[in-house]
């Protein structure tokens, strides 16, 4: 009953006109972002940022949630006409969804992603409902021993569960930790790391940090390479996405199973919709009697990550609207842009702020019913988007990071960090130094210091407070697990130490 | 030997900067106020966390001279314009304001790329300082 009700309070805010028009806005922008290669959401939602200052915290939080799914939806268009990624998450997509297009059923891989997303973002939604006001009812009694515990967890899971080296993940976590601390330290009032600049005696700049490693340093990567193939945009026509009764009795089983392995994804501090989307096309493989057809336009294939993509970013929002603990570097964006309106999310937020909770929830139902009618009927122009060459659009993208930074402080010097931050982010991605982590921990780095101090505080320095409290210990035995089942990698690095003193030998 | 080193000789600088920036931050760092385990000063979380990024900086560089080298391509000219470009659009916000300093941040980023398209860049300059002065202004 209670649920009814608070569901209502949450639609009457979302159904009104102002709040309607930025759920638009932000699913429009995030398909549009979404369906270009070479800029993603975190981007996006960075230089949106600063818009939202202007608003209410419900319209722009919805807004910026919307940039958030909303590009999750848009991504696999590319996947799947270009076989090149919209976004990271959807470089699956590609595997079943490009060999699809080569077979001219574009239109059906279109249509099914798209269903998929809606499906797997509904399933977690509902999650979400019924989930997290036991959690944050459960999380009023954490103490900050176990906040820091699942930090923790969330940077070492985030740093050892993608792509890469695990050592460099866990570096750029620590290097992100020290820029956090950039500012007056707020127990002491010591000023550190400022060299005097007024600019960064409150802290750098995150949309500075984050349109600089996300922005500017992905449009420098984009122009090392050589530009691609153009689409056919004539070649989707509104009959070609029809699917086949076959391919709807595959679909569904897949869209299910990946919905449950998204939400189970994206609820765990430190793992995103990339991980997701993995393990969901992996478990696919392995389900299947026929694990030969993956690769060459399975319809399980696009599916299920699709669906477990939309549903773990859905489901990101429990961490962080509950404990105040984003999983992964968006959602620290998105927790960095609540904590500048002055809302601190966590346990007391559903309490506290009825509104904005179950406000932004209800926007996604009907943010997901709008992308549903962008995707589908009006394919047609996202798949025409493609066609605009690169050579076009990054001076434009350049433009709206200078003056998003700009707009925050009017401050030249933030203008500045971004530049040098971008320069620093395309030289971590040509040495394989991941920049996520480096934000995530950017983000918590004030967070974890806090906790970390004040439980040792009411500890009287007895460092047992985070192993002999339940919740503490089970999150720092979970990090040893995530630390273990990175071991085999360790197992490889003596396999090669092995193998480079056989090398040396020889070469010798 | 020498082969191991000088063909990853990009990325053991890559790990070397990064170390540097550790040892940075904790020789900085050691001159804020340590404190006790039940008390720490401001110094104690950023060292241990700068002592982490030295250490794994090294780690990241005996994994380097491990691993197979990988070359990507590298063009000189776009950071070289996209630096410039943004640059100047920061000097010149303040004194001369948006317009000039929006058409200048388009037309040098633009030549970042071939082909330099002088017309196109000019007219989306015009519609970005609009959408810009309505937006953010």
């Amino acid at each position: 009953m209670e649920t009814i009700h608070n569901l209502g309070l949450g639609f009457e805010a979302a159904l009104s006109a102002e709040n309607l028009l930025f759920c638009l806005l932000g699913v429009s922008l995030g398909t549009f972002v979404g369906v270009l290669p070479g800029i993603g959401a975190l981007a996006t939602i960075s230089m949106c940022l600063p818009l939202t200052f202007y608003l209410d915290p419900v319209p722009g939080m919805i807004m910026l949630a919307g940039i958030f799914y909303g590009a999750q939806y848009g991504s696999s268009t590319a996947s799947i006409l270009l076989n090149l990624p919209g976004s990271a998450p959807a470089a699956i997509t590609c595997l079943d969804g490009y060999p699809m297009a080569q077979q001219g059923r574009a239109g059906v891989a279109l249509f099914l992603t798209t269903i998929a997303s809606f499906v797997g973002g509904s399933f977690s939604i509902m999650l979400m409902i019924g989930f997290a006001p036991v959690l944050a009812d459960f999380a009023i009694s954490f103490s900050s021993a176990d906040y820091f515990s699942i930090m923790v967890l969330a940077l070492v899971a985030a740093s050892t569960l993608s792509n890469g080296s695990f050592i460099k993940g866990i570096a750029m976590v620590a290097a992100g930790l020290v820029l956090g601390l950039v500012g007056t330290d707020i127990s002491s009032g010591v000023p550190r790391y400022t060299f005097g600049i007024i600019d960064i005696s409150d802290g750098i700049s995150l949309v500075a940090v984050a349109m600089g490693l996300f922005g500017v340093a992905e449009i420098l990567n984009n122009l090392m390479q050589d530009e691609h193939a153009v689409v056919d945009a004539r070649s989707i026509t509104f009959k070609s996405l029809v699917p086949t009764r076959q391919d709807m009795r595959e679909f569904w089983p897949a869209a299910g199973r990946g919905s449950v392995i998204g939400a189970i994804v994206g609820m765990l501090p430190g793992t995103g919709p990339t991980i997701a989307t993995f393990m969901s096309y992996s478990a696919e493989k392995r389900l299947s009697r026929n694990p030969g057809k993956f690769g060459k336009g399975a319809i399980e294939g696009i599916s299920s990550p699709e669906a477990a993509n939309n549903s773990s970013v859905q489901a990101a929002f429990i961490p962080t609207l509950t404990l105040g603990i984003p999983g992964d570097a968006i959602m620290a964006v998105i927790l960095g842009g609540m904590l500048i309106h002055g809302i601190a999310p966590g346990p007391q937020l559903i309490a506290n702020d009825p509104v904005l909770f179950w406000g932004v929830i209800a926007s996604f139902w009907i943010g997901n019913v709008f992308l549903l009618i962008l995707n589908i009927p009006l394919i047609g122009i996202w798949v025409r988007l493609l066609t605009v060459p690169y050579h076009l659009l990054y001076p434009g993208m350049l433009f709206f990071i200078c003056i998003g930074v700009y707009s925050v402080n009017n401050s030249t010097f933030d203008v500045m960090l971004t530049l040098i931050f971008g320069l620093i982010g395309f030289g971590m991605m040509r040495f394989g130094f991941p920049a996520a982590p480096l934000l995530l921990g950017f983000v918590l780095g004030p967070l974890i210091e806090e906790n970390f101090r004040r439980a040792l505080v009411l500890s009287r320095g007895n460092l047992d407070v985070f192993v002999s409290r339940p919740v503490s210990a089970t999150f720092l035995g979970l990090t040893l697990l995530v630390l273990l089942a990175s071991i085999p990698q360790v197992r490889g690095l003596f396999g090669l130490i092995a193998k480079g003193r056989k090398g040396q030998a020889v070469n010798e | 030997m020498t082969d191991l080193i000088k063909s990853r000789i990009p990325d053991l600088a890559a790990c070397g900067a990064l170390a540097a920036f550790g040892l940075a931050a904790i020789w900085i760092g050691s001159g804020y106020p340590i404190g006790s385990i039940n008390r720490m000063g401001a110094g104690f979380f950023p060292i241990a966390a700068s002592i982490i990024v030295v250490v794994l900086a090294v780690a990241a560089a005996v994994e380097t001279l491990l691993s197979e080298p990988v070359s990507q391509p590298f063009k000189l000219r776009p950071v070289i314009f996209i630096s410039v470009g943004i640059f100047v659009w920061a000097r010149l916000i303040d004194s001369v304001g948006l317009i000039p300093a929006t058409f200048a941040l388009i037309l040098l980023s633009g030549l970042a790329k071939p082909p330099f398209r002088p017309v196109s860049l000019i007219i989306s300059a015009a519609v970005l300082c609009a959408a810009g002065y309505l937006v953010f202004m």
